[in-house]
């Protein structure tokens, strides 16, 4: 049997080599494969009272981080106005190299310098609800507010019987979603002879309170104003707690964009009378979802409609509606 | 090119070698029989972690269901215990407005003890509606015919469980509530006092499930028997079309496991249904993420494989080298034979058929050695022989004897005989020598002793007597030469010679059998019983037997035996005063045989 000793130590050394170097080939590929980074920026982070749209989009970026076993980092300003500091967010991500931003831009502009850094730096960019104006072609989800700003503004026009005088009111000048809802807004009321859309354009500024004022302001400046177009979330909030307080509920009728809970209870109670409700649990969801996919070349950039749904009274607690307009999340 | 390499490769390694043969066989036919069972033991574990996941899944899956089931009857007990509130019973009758806070307290302690009830109300059959929450305030105009919960307990009369909504009753509240609701019967009187709602808070459920996971992307929801979904973490999802489950598939199984296909991907429902409540609490799993248990199978399956490979190749060699080295050994013996080394024996103890073979080729070159040993020594002791016969022919006393007689016959002038002597002698030796051969015809031989008794019939004269009767179709059969004339010479010197008055010999060569028998017979002094065992017996080397002339005779029979075996020879038959016949049995082959040497 001694013969045999040299010719078996070979053949077992032999197999441990090849195994260890199998299992250290294999710990290594696994060590390259960590689980990929996403940066989700924002407008505004901050959950303030009754302001829960990014809460929402940040629910459905966390679905598809589960699903699709990534990282998620949310961020964002405290709230929308605050470009610069959105600006340096961006700048500290880029630092961290992820595999891809997604930005929802405060500023269409302003933004386009780090806009353009993302993309030199190798990271995929993603907009969501916001555009920036980049040149190289990036995917974009959400909400086609021209068409829906459009849609909101034909119903308005039925509403008030095809005739008088219409106000606008958006919230921060230059983000591109704001530029678009209310140039949708204005172009299809210019079709109508009898509805005068006033020139200015007030802005709510991220601010409630703000909007509340603005409101007050357009009613005392023209007081036979038939409908106030607010164009998010706050500049709605801020209308109809105006039109409450001035008891023109039944005088004014007021539409715009997006929903809280406020917002609900003030079409329950007639106060507001259409709203365009966007999916901002989609924007989050398939925002996550598009950025793997592009950083992995699984497809090309394009442009993804979330779609966004008509809300009235009638339709307020169909089961589809409930869940949009209310989040799972009792507080 | 290729092929080159591999030819060289092969007549390097010597690779059509068995051992190579073996080695590779062994070890394709084990890493092969390995190959199958990694591959049945891979799929079968494969197997059975999918079955204990769909077993734990299902455990899993029903044990929510209890647990809401469960729930739910607590929940039914609230009812049935407000259906037996004296306070609520008298209000119904009476209307005594005097009840009404007490009936409000009553129906907050439940909501206090508990914190999954957000609130409860009662509707009364007349329309008076008590909540107990007196902090919120009830929306005007409410038409309670609206509300699904309430219209079903009315009208089905029995405890109902709504899907999971949004409650409207209250201004500014908007809460995701799963609403039971019940017609409350008075256990006193035959009246139904009213609807009865108890709002349970949806995280309830929304905690209950949420919590499951299973796996990485696995998920629990739950859907009522109509197919509105109770509960599902991807609503949203489902509400824009990212996200489907197939309802059809839900509805119409049995509980158990199903699996779909979405997005490409096999998924796996595992539903069970409530008895009590009629929802379905199903979980959808995806295949992946049961089969990423199978990666760590694939390693251990792997090592397990290598190391089986290796072992395999080792065994084989092992096992080829334990048959084939004593082969080698076999060969390289069986080589130094070719070479004509005869004196070698193979060192194999194994007690198997190479054992055998081994010990069977030791046996046959032992064999083949003493053969040739043998015949070595037959050989030498025939050149002795026919030395010791040709010896016997120049004898020196016969010559001279007969030279004698010749002098003798010249002197009285007889020259006819001195012709006939010198004739017969001159005959004798060349015949004798018969240049060289070993063999000569029957003829030639009795030719041979035909002169030697003519000579010795010349000094003998009318002493001797003889007489040759020869077959004639065996004369020229070929048989050794010089065995007739050293019989004839003892028959002379040891039979007729000391006989007064003389004698006869009597020789003849007759066919008998497959045999040539010679006979020489004569009617001397014969010999005795002693004297004919003398004359065989080996090893005697007596002066006195010398004398007897059975050199001649012992030399004789040894050489037949030596060319012919021992199945011939001579035979001696004597009596004493009577004489001696001596029988000579040689082979009748016309061919000669044997004289290889």
């Amino acid at each position: 049997m001694k013969k045999y000793i040299v010719p078996l130590s070979i053949c077992i050394s032999l197999a441990m080599l090849l195994i260890i170097g199998f299992d250290l080939a294999k710990s290594f590929k696994h060590h390259t494969k960590e689980k990929p980074v996403v940066y989700m920026i924002v407008k505004s982070s901050k959950p303030s009272e009754g302001f829960e749209f990014w809460e929402i989009v940040k629910m459905g970026a966390d679905v598809a981080a589960t699903e699709l076993d990534v990282d998620v980092v949310f961020t964002g300003p405290e709230d929308e106005t605050q470009v610069e500091e959105q600006i340096r967010l961006i700048r500290d991500a880029i630092k961290q190299k992820p595999t891809a931003i997604v930005l929802a831009a405060t500023d269409y502009k302003k933004l386009r310098e780090v806009g353009q850094e993302v993309i030199s730096n190798g990271i995929t960019l993603i907009t969501i609800d916001s555009q920036v104006d980049v040149d190289t072609d990036h995917s974009f989800i959400g909400t086609d507010n021209i068409g829906a700003s459009k849609t909101i503004a034909k119903e308005l026009a039925g509403m008030i019987d095809n005739k008088g005088r219409v106000a606008v009111m958006s919230y921060v000048y230059g983000t591109s979603t704001s530029i678009e809802r209310e140039a949708g807004f204005r172009e299809v009321l210019k079709e109508y002879p009898d509805i005068d859309v006033i020139e200015e354009t007030w802005y709510s500024n991220g601010s409630i309170d703000i909007a509340y004022e603005k409101t007050k302001e357009i009613l005392k400046k023209y007081p036979d104003t038939k409908a106030i177009f607010g164009a998010n979330e706050i500049c709605i909030v801020g209308i109809g707690r105006a039109i409450e307080e001035f008891g023109l509920k039944d005088e004014v009728v007021v539409v715009g964009f997006d929903s809280n809970e406020e917002i609900v209870s003030r079409i329950e109670s007639g106060i507001i009378d259409k709203i365009v409700v966007q999916k901002p649990f989609n924007m989050g969801y398939q925002g996550i979802k598009e950025a793997i996919k592009i950083a992995n070349r699984e497809k090309k950039p394009e442009i993804i409609d979330t779609g966004a749904v008509l809300i009235d009274k009638s339709n307020l607690y169909t089961p589809e509606n409930q869940k949009l307009l209310f989040s799972f999340e009792n507080k | 090119m290729l092929k080159n390499l591999l030819i060289k490769l092969i007549d390097r390694y010597n690779l059509k070698s068995i051992q190579v043969l073996i080695t590779f066989s062994f070890s394709i036919l084990i890493f092969f029989i390995i190959c199958a069972i990694a591959f049945l033991s891979y799929h079968i574990t494969g197997t059975v972690v999918e079955e204990n996941t769909n077993e734990y899944v299902y455990q899993l899956v029903k044990q929510v269901n209890n647990d809401i089931d469960y729930y739910l009857k607590t929940v039914e007990t609230i009812s049935e215990n407000i259906r037996y509130n004296n306070d609520l019973n008298e209000y119904v009758r009476t209307e005594d407005q005097e009840l009404e806070k007490d009936i409000i307290s009553d129906l907050n302690t439940y909501v206090e003890s508990r914190n999954d009830i957000i609130n409860i109300v009662f509707i009364s059959n007349k329309g008076k509606v008590f909540h107990n929450n007196l902090q919120l305030k009830l929306k005007d105009n409410i038409n309670f015919e609206d509300f699904e919960w309430y219209k079903k307990a009315k009208n089905e009369e029995k405890f109902v469980v709504s899907e999971s909504h949004i409650q409207r009753l209250f201004e500014s509240r908007y809460k995701w509530v799963v609403s039971c609701s019940t017609l409350l019967k008075s256990p006193y009187y035959e009246e139904n006092l009213g609807v009865l709602l108890v709002d349970i808070n949806y995280n309830l459920i929304n905690d209950m499930v949420s919590s499951i996971k299973l796996g990485q992307k696995g998920y629990v929801f739950i859907v009522d028997n109509n197919g509105d979904i109770v509960y599902h973490p991807k609503q949203q999802l489902l509400y824009s079309g990212l996200k489907s489950e197939d309802m059809d598939t839900i509805l119409n199984s049995e509980d158990g496991t199903k699996t779909v296909v979405e997005d490409r991907k096999k998924k796996q429902y595992t539903i069970t249904t409530s008895k009590y409540s009629g929802w379905k609490v199903v979980s959808s799993v995806y295949m992946e993420d049961i089969l990423s248990y199978k990666p760590n199978l694939d390693r251990f399956f792997f090592i397990m494989g290598t190391l089986a490979i290796f072992i395999s190749i080792f065994i084989s060699v092992l096992i080829s080298r334990s048959i084939l080295h004593p082969i080698k050994k076999l060969v390289n013996t069986m080589h130094q034979v070719e070479e004509g080394n005869l004196n070698v024996s193979i060192d194999i103890k194994n007690d198997n058929e190479i054992g055998e073979l081994a010990k069977a080729f030791n046996l046959m070159t032992n064999r083949v050695n003493n053969l040739v040993n043998q015949n070595k020594k037959i050989e030498k002791n025939k050149r002795k022989n026919e030395l010791r016969a040709l010896q016997a022919q120049i004898n020196p006393h016969f010559l001279y004897n007969t030279l004698d007689s010749i002098i003798w016959m010249a002197e009285s002038k007889n020259y006819k005989a001195v012709v006939t002597m010198t004739s017969a002698l001159a005959k004798l030796f060349r015949i004798s020598i018969s240049k060289g051969e070993q063999y000569i015809t029957v003829a030639e031989e009795i030719e041979h002793v035909e002169n030697y008794l003519k000579i010795q019939k010349i000094r003998y004269g009318d002493h001797l007597d003889y007489h040759i009767d020869v077959e004639e179709d065996i004369k020229q059969n070929k048989i050794i030469k010089l065995i007739i004339q050293p019989i004839v010479e003892n028959a002379i010197y040891h039979g007729i010679k000391n006989v007064p008055g003389g004698g006869m010999i009597d020789i003849s060569v007759k066919k008998y059998d497959n045999k040539i028998l010679i006979t020489i017979a004569d009617d001397g002094v014969g010999m005795s019983k002693q004297e004919i065992n003398l004359l065989f017996s080996k090893n005697q080397e007596l002066p006195k037997e010398k004398k007897l002339g059975g050199v001649g005779v012992r030399n004789v029979d040894n050489r037949i035996k030596l060319y012919y075996g021992e199945d011939y020879g001579l035979e001696i038959e004597s009596e004493i005063y009577e004489g001696t016949t001596v029988k000579a049995w040689l082979p009748n082959n016309s061919i000669i045989g044997g004289d290889n040497i």
